[in-house]
């Protein structure tokens, strides 16, 4: 199990991005370690939940993907900035500001305030006060729509930041690069974050994007900063995150963060993954659980 | 945990009697003073419209491929815009429907745009079709009434121009499909003038299918201009011509082509009353209705192909609720249900034309 801090190219990226500072916050370490847990409880609770008939029949299995959803969410400004996250960004709407019986009265297709109050299925965010507009099912089809809305900011001369997510899958829709195409051409607030596991359902990375990873293709757009970190370390994902979010903050233009993560469980509760998944491949994703790495570097460092 | 998870599970289920609620959220246009001016070519008429809108609202914006700078708009609709108001209220996008759709739906989240976008032709509009029909037409049902999108989509469409299989479509029957989505389909200057003020108001999405054969033409489609408060509301169509023997529903370009055989018949004593939808969704289910139980003769004429097209909607609703006042079964006219040819002689033979109207005219009269 590798849990060793960042190797020393890792802390020198780190430093170039100025966040040195990060890690010596204790209160924000706390903070994410109690998210971490929080998310991941709430995942575990709902893959319970949906076996009980009690209002939702579909669960998404966010492990793996909550760090980098917390950290990005840490990086905005909560009912001030947009944000159009994808459904296994749970963490991403939790840390943002969505209470738990939110997200669970979402899950269980209740009549609650947010989230559709139960015309949508669970993880199809929408939330007015935290300017998250309702998404949609439909991959990749909100990059264009926080395009829009990025360009709204620039219209109205805002220093508002949009974030957008998505996983690796979501980038073979052609929206994606209509999007980064507008976002350069007008040098857009906005900050692209594909939640790259390596799975779009069963397609691995290798059948889906030439090159294997979208960091290549997009690196074709000019003035798009293009990062590619480690989803499960804090360092290098935050760094990522912040440097995307003051070049959105400051109007120098877009920014495309991957952020490499495991997709440790199915990709829904009606998917089996042990179908196209080796034994082996499942065992190196547990490995790389951002809740552990996030632990032990905690305990490591003191 | 256990505990928010208990909370939730405690919460009650959406009432099922609230399930049609927040397909449209509420809008009545309220009109100021009516007064005609010159006459104007529906061209004009537009132009004018989304001039007076972007004055009086600041927060329009209008976009598209060529609707900026000199060009103006293939067609010439948006015309000085730019020169007027500014490279941030009229601007060009790139040439992608999909991209110019989904702007639309950002732009309009914060309430402080209202985007007027065109797609240069409804032929073109395919491309974006997941961010108009996935998207935008359910985004203020999807979320329960939480958030709204106040976009107007511009679409030139229709026939007879030699515009071969690309710029010929007539794509009314798939929009109106679509629940969510306003239909908005004028005949003539004046009505498109003041149908175009609402759809920019209304905040809802709107498609406003604007006819290329109209957009100029004097005889029929020009009108004395309305003045920059007049507003028609949505769903209520107009009786173009009065008559007793039989009723033709019609809307768009086939408003004008109707309307010769119409004023024709009437000369020979066969009194047809010519109905304008103006808009398919809504519906003036009424002005049908009542049309119907007076003359129990109608004709649904449509450009588009009859097969599973707006006219059998139209049909199937007068059966069901009017049968026993028709003294004929119902007939429709509309295109052979093949793409649309560019040869002159293949398109002709394709649409609907005014001696194939008055032939199913006089037919339905004799039944």
């Amino acid at each position: 199990m590798d849990l060793s801090i960042p190797t020393s190219k890792t802390d020198k990226v780190a430093k170039s991005r100025k966040t040195e500072n990060l890690y010596v916050v204790p209160s924000v370490l706390e903070k994410t370690m109690k998210s971490l847990y929080f998310t991941r409880f709430m995942n575990n609770k709902m893959a319970k939940l949906v076996r009980q008939s009690k209002g939702g029949v579909i669960h998404l299995d966010t492990r793996g993907h909550e760090l980098i959803g917390i950290l990005a969410a840490q990086a905005l400004t909560p009912g001030k900035d947009w944000a159009f996250p994808y459904y296994r960004d749970r963490a991403f709407a939790f840390e943002l500001g969505s209470s738990l019986e939110e997200l669970f009265a979402a899950f269980l297709a209740k009549d609650a305030p947010h989230h559709s109050s139960g015309r949508m299925m669970p993880d199809h965010f929408s939330h007015k006060p935290l300017r998250v507009p309702v998404q949609s099912s439909c991959v990749g089809s909100q990059f264009l729509q926080a395009v829009g809305c990025a360009f709204s900011c620039k219209l109205r001369k805002t220093n508002e930041v949009v974030y957008v997510s998505s996983g690796e899958g979501g980038t073979s829709q052609g929206d994606f690069h209509e999007a980064l195409n507008f976002s350069c051409l007008h040098q857009l607030p906005i900050v692209f974050v594909i939640q790259d596991n390596g799975w779009a359902i069963s397609v691995p990375s290798k059948e889906q994007t030439a090159g294997g990873c979208i960091s290549k293709i997009a690196s074709g757009y000019p003035g798009l900063l293009v990062e590619v970190c480690d989803g499960t370390d804090y360092i290098d994902t935050a760094a990522a995150l912040n440097a995307a979010v003051d070049k959105a903050r400051t109007c120098k233009g877009p920014s495309v963060i991957v952020a490499k993560i495991p997709r440790i469980g199915a990709h829904s509760s009606s998917d089996n993954p042990q179908k196209y998944k080796t034994d082996q491949e499942h065992a190196q994703d547990l490995l790389k659980d951002p809740l552990l790495r996030f632990q032990s570097r905690l305990l490591e460092n003191s | 945990m256990n505990e928010a998870a208990e909370k939730a599970e405690n919460l009650s289920p959406p009432k099922p009697e609230t399930v049609t609620q927040f397909l449209f959220k509420d809008f009545m246009p309220v009109s100021g003073e009516k007064k005609r001016g010159e006459d104007v070519v529906m061209m004009d008429a537009l132009n004018n419209a989304l001039i007076e809108e972007m004055e009086t609202d600041p927060s329009v914006v209008v976009f598209g491929q060529d609707v900026a700078g000199g060009k103006g708009g293939v067609f010439g609709v948006t015309k000085q815009l730019t020169e007027l108001f500014g490279k941030m209220r009229c601007f060009n996008t790139p040439l992608a429907e999909s991209t110019i759709i989904g702007l639309a739906i950002g732009l309009s989240f914060s309430l402080a745009h209202k985007p007027v976008a065109e797609v240069q032709f409804c032929d073109y509009s395919w491309t974006g079709i997941n961010q108009l029909f996935n998207e935008l037409s359910s985004i203020y049902y999807r979320s329960n009434g939480v958030w709204n999108c106040p976009v107007t989509i511009r679409m030139p469409y229709g026939a007879y121009i030699q515009g071969g299989p690309y710029h010929s479509q007539r794509n009314e029957a798939f929009l109106a499909h679509c629940p969510g989505l306003k239909v908005v389909i004028p005949s003539n200057a004046a009505d498109a003038k003041r149908l175009l003020k609402t759809a920019i108001r209304d905040p809802n999405p709107v498609i406003f299918l604007e006819h290329k054969t109209l957009y100029r033409q004097r005889v029929f489609a020009a009108r004395k201009e309305p003045s920059s408060e007049e507003l028609l509301p949505f769903g209520k169509a107009k009786v173009v011509a009065e008559g007793s023997d039989l009723t033709v529903v019609t809307y768009g370009a086939m408003v004008m082509m109707a309307f010769d055989v119409v004023q024709k018949l009437a000369n020979e004593g066969i009194q047809v009353e010519l109905i304008d939808l103006r808009t398919l969704v809504p519906l003036d289910e009424a002005l049908i209705s009542s049309s119907v139980r007076k003359t129990g003769k109608l004709l649904i004429l449509q450009e588009a192909s009859l097969f599973a097209g707006f006219g059998a909607e139209i049909a199937a609703r007068v059966t069901e609720k009017d049968f026993h006042y028709l003294d004929a079964p119902i007939q429709r006219l509309g295109d052979l249900h093949i793409p649309v040819p560019y040869a002159k002689g293949l398109e002709d033979a394709m649409l609907p034309q005014k001696p194939t109207i008055e032939k199913a005219l006089r037919d339905l009269y004799a039944y």
